[in-house]
């Protein structure tokens, strides 16, 4: 989003003009792509120019704007400078040169084994590393051009006020159409399972202003009770606006396709199944007759009956008991965490064997999570983890 | 709505977390009838990450929630093989004993054999109702009887159990014990109940004090 | 001539003469804009009709809860309320929520006298 104004522009812009568009951008009719950024993109001819009185917040802004506007022209052309030396580079050509290339380049020409993505040596456009800025909301007699910009969040506040338009629209119609003996349609019912409000990090990069946990609870609270409204479909295009889609979780992993062996049988393999400190690869062929071998060894690997049950959980679960056949490599941890793993790799592997629902019922029955809880380390001054020492006065 | 309490508990996280899972994570549902049972629910849960099952869970008759929860009071010194071990011959115990004793009554079909249900029947009638709790109001003590939380009660009726089957000679196992405990605490008598009914007595003769508890 | 002071102890002192102790404002004549939460912890006493129902029963049936299944049931049930209806209390008060009514936390408390401070 474009939120800078055009500093000098607005100097000479004459103050009518302003308030025209102060008016047009307060009306609700006017509500496109993003109605609650602050872009005032005022064009005015150098004629209109009066020597007028610039107040000294507008003053100190216009400087501000003017060092940001200098500082992003220079970033912008050493962005353009640096990505024909990239295409060079690589022997390509600089005018088709995409940020996909610039990405790729620089992975080839500055390896990095830093962990973490966001300390890799990276290139992108000023615009995406630089952060928008909230525009000018005054005009040059310091004069707010936000009927609510002494709110402090002026956007946000507009926001809300919209919410509440769109409720007591929707209760007007209500009104209307149940004096008519309308009753609201069943089948256009606003369906919301499957959707998240916006979360707040991303309502502030909407509203370009930070806003406190109450007042998002209170933005959650307002459109809840616009979305509970019988007649919400009315307004589905600003409820969704505001909606985000979520994952099916069981559906967020690939499945695996199952591969075929010598014997023409079947099987997954499942490497890197971790659970504590153990570690185990987990080979599950189909069709088989039930025969489990750990390490070489059958299921008597583990003297514990409790690791036993819980090789078996997931098979007794999907009923694949005796269907199948398990191999399974497991090295370091107890009876305890090597169990886990394998349990956590039979289950993996079984989804390439069983229904959508079946693995939907795995997921529920917390069989497909990767358990990564490990031993809490001790600590100094306590006896354990989070025991403290006995403690006498004297 | 569906998804607003999912949200409330991303944003509204106070205090420390201690878990190693997120707060917006679900404990998982082992029993495939309990899935059954609960349709409506899980199309809300499609969209929500879950915990891990835990390594002492399974979709079994063998896993039950009392059972666990006495393993885990057992447990000594995280022995917990050894726990579950003792706990298997608790229960084996009772069977032996219910079978024996139906066999010689007359009507002996009657007898309830099932050694769980024996257990969570003996775990239901020693659970207590209050507790007392001292406090001191100018420089008195009062034993002040405080209503308790049904995870409490649980706890305390187990709790009873094993410190009643510890105190033993050191010629009987735990296990023989425990199960006498238990079939005694099942029928309605024994060192448990007994317990419990003399804490019932201490709160009724200090019910003048009942209007002093705040904690 | 002297009046013993013996004539005026049966009177009281004689007060002050303002002219030779001034009025000194040490502290600002006006209440604060907070309140401590020191006293507001509050009474946790709950159902205690209903537990003095329950002895009553208990006692007539010499402690034999089989009995007097109706009177636990009740006691059990109005504690879990009682606990559930703190629980929510507890959340939105911690959630900085004021609500309407004369039943305050000293959070809110504090919340409607910084919006609404003494005069200075």
């Amino acid at each position: 989003m474009a939120l800078r104004v055009f500093g000098l522009n607005l100097v000479k812009t004459n103050r009518s003009v302003l308030q025209n568009v102060c008016k047009t951008g307060a009306t609700p009719t006017q509500q496109t792509v993003a109605p609650y950024a602050t872009e005032v993109t005022v064009q005015a001819s150098p004629a209109a120019v009066q020597k007028q009185k610039v107040s000294k917040a507008m003053k100190a802004y216009l400087k501000r704007a003017n060092e940001h506007d200098e500082f992003m022209k220079t970033q912008h052309l050493e962005f353009q400078i640096g990505k024909r030396h990239l295409a060079n580079m690589m022997g390509a050509d600089p005018e088709t040169f995409t940020q996909q290339d610039i990405d790729e380049a620089i992975e080839y020409l500055f390896p990095s084994g830093l962990f973490d993505k966001k300390a890799r040596p990276a290139m992108k456009s000023p615009d995406e590393v630089f952060p928008a800025r909230k525009a000018a909301e005054f005009d040059e007699t310091g004069r707010p051009f936000h009927s609510m910009f002494y709110t402090g969040n002026p956007n946000f506040f507009q926001l809300l006020h919209d919410i509440v338009q769109e409720t007591n629209k929707i209760h007007e119609l209500e009104e209307r159409l149940l004096r008519r003996g309308n009753t609201p349609d069943e089948n256009q019912k606003l369906d919301t399972t499957g959707f998240q409000l916006m979360p707040k990090d991303q309502l502030e990069l909407l509203l370009v202003e930070s806003i406190a946990d109450i007042e998002y609870s209170n933005f959650v609270n307002s459109m809840e009770r616009l979305i509970a409204l019988p007649y919400a479909y009315k307004s589905k295009e600003f409820i969704e606006r505001f909606l985000k889609p979520l994952m099916d979780q069981s559906k967020q992993l690939e499945i695996p396709k199952p591969r075929i062996d010598e014997q023409g049988r079947q099987y997954i393999t499942t490497y890197e199944c971790l659970r504590k400190t153990a570690r185990a690869d987990v080979t599950v062929r189909m069709p088989g007759t039930g025969k489990i071998s750990i390490n070489g060894q059958d299921i008597f690997y583990f003297p514990e009956e409790k690791c036993r049950e819980q090789l078996l959980f997931p098979l007794q679960f999907s009923q694949m008991l005796g269907k199948v056949d398990i191999e399974a490599n497991v090295e370091g941890g107890g009876p305890s965490g090597q169990s886990g793993a394998i349990r956590w790799g039979i289950a993996m592997s079984l989804r390439s064997f069983v229904d959508q629902e079946m693995i939907e019922s795995m997921r529920l029955a917390g069989l497909l999570t990767r358990d990564y809880r490990i031993r809490e380390r001790k600590k100094f001054g306590q006896e354990g983890a989070r025991r403290k020492y006995t403690w006498k006065k004297r | 709505m569906s998804w607003s309490k999912n949200i409330s508990i991303n944003t509204w996280r106070c205090g420390r977390l201690m878990s190693m899972y997120p707060q917006h994570y679900v404990d998982p549902i082992y029993k495939m009838e309990d899935q059954c049972s609960k349709r409506t629910e899980l199309l809300r849960l499609s969209h929500i990450p879950i915990k891990g099952a835990l390594n002492n869970s399974s979709d079994t008759i063998f896993n039950g929630e009392i059972k666990q929860k006495m393993v885990n009071y057992i447990t000594k010194n995280g022995e917990g093989f050894l726990s579950r071990k003792l706990m298997a011959q608790t229960l084996e115990m009772i069977k032996r004993t219910q079978l024996e004793g139906s066999y010689i009554s007359p009507g002996y079909n009657k007898t309830e054999t099932d050694a769980e249900s024996l257990l969570i029947q003996a775990v239901e009638n020693c659970r207590p109702l209050l507790q007392l709790s001292s406090i001191k109001r100018g420089g008195v003590k009062y034993h002040v009887p405080i209503p308790l939380t049904n995870k409490k009660s649980y706890f305390l009726a187990m709790k009873w159990l094993l410190d009643a089957s510890r105190e033993k000679d050191r010629k009987v196992s735990l296990p023989e014990k425990l199960a006498w405990e238990i079939l005694d605490a099942a029928h309605g008598h024994g060192r448990v109940i007994k317990k419990k009914e003399e804490l019932s007595r201490q709160c009724e003769s200090n019910r003048a004090y009942a209007h002093y508890r705040w904690s | 001539m002297r009046i013993p002071g013996a004539l005026y102890a049966a009177r009281g002192r004689a007060p002050q003469n303002e002219k030779e102790v001034p009025f000194q404002e040490i502290l600002p004549l006006r209440l604060k804009n907070t309140v401590s939460g020191k006293a507001d912890s509050g009474s946790d006493v709950a159902c205690l009709q209903e537990m003095g129902v329950l002895f009553a029963c208990l006692k007539d049936n010499e402690f034999v809860e089989k009995y007097c299944d109706k009177e636990i049931s009740r006691f059990q049930k109005c504690y879990k309320v009682y606990m559930d209806r703190k629980f929510e209390a507890k959340k939105t008060v911690n959630q900085g929520i004021v609500q309407p009514g004369s039943n305050l936390n000293y959070k809110q408390l504090n919340k409607y006298m910084r919006r609404f401070p003494n005069p200075q």
